[in-house]
């Protein structure tokens, strides 16, 4: 049975061993299987970090979303104009590996306000440390076309898809 | 961070500065040409407006 109606407020809250082991299914098989074999142990090893969102008071993951810290080669971007001369084409950038809804509780745009937090993370880290880019690959056509609404620009022949840091840093006001 | 995960003889995988500011580059380009959309501002609105309520 879906959550019916507006959630008032999120706790966010770093993945734990215990709330790795509850019950999660978004619905899309990828995800699934990743929180339930290898969220913790990437969390754990800090490849990954992810955060889980709950209702005010729950233990249990609502939703999650992992974010990693990784190169990306400048390349593959549209519209580049950089020709190193055998240097590195490596940038820095932030990449939001994967992002879940439980089923039970979608319907309430918990998603939605992840995906805000997560721009928000971005845009403040990102302006403090310098990172042109939140990056992304979609697991299918639908993903891709929900993140091009929100402003997100394919690139990698359309594999990947990215989001520059000044949008992130105008949405948020800062 | 991410450099140290390079190893020590692997200095043509690390980040470079001139990558990076390219990739600057190109951001304002499409930040110019698409501006903020709707939805996403509809997504970080709701997020801080969930902080309030707490």
């Amino acid at each position: 049975m879906a959550h019916q109606g507006e959630v008032p407020s999120l706790d966010y809250w770093p993945l734990t061993k215990e709330a790795s082991k509850a019950s999660f299914e978004c619905g899309e098989q990828q995800i699934d299987a990743y929180f339930k074999k290898d969220a913790w142990k990437q969390h754990d090893r800090a490849v990954h970090r992810v955060t889980c969102a709950s209702l005010p008071g729950s233990d249990t993951a609502a939703g999650f979303y992992s974010l990693a810290c990784i190169t990306e080669e400048v390349r593959k971007l549209p519209g580049h104009h950089y020709a190193p001369f055998g240097g590195s084409q490596l940038f820095p950038c932030l990449q939001l590996a994967w992002i879940g809804v439980h089923r039970p509780m979608q319907g309430a745009q918990i998603g939605l306000r992840m995906l805000g937090k997560v721009v928000t993370t971005f845009a403040t880290i990102g302006s403090q440390i310098g990172l042109p880019h939140l990056i992304l690959l979609p697991i299918n056509d639908d993903v891709k076309r929900f993140y091009k609404k929100m402003g997100f620009e394919e690139y990698d022949k359309g594999e990947r898809m990215f989001l520059p840091l000044q949008t992130a840093c105008e949405v948020v006001d800062i | 961070m991410v450099a140290l995960r390079q190893g020590l003889f692997a200095r043509r995988e690390t980040p470079s500065q001139r990558a990076t500011v390219s990739a600057f580059k190109v951001g304002a380009k499409v930040h110019k040409k698409n501006g903020v959309s709707a939805n996403l501002r509809e997504a970080v609105r709701l997020y801080k407006e969930s902080l309030k309520s707490e």
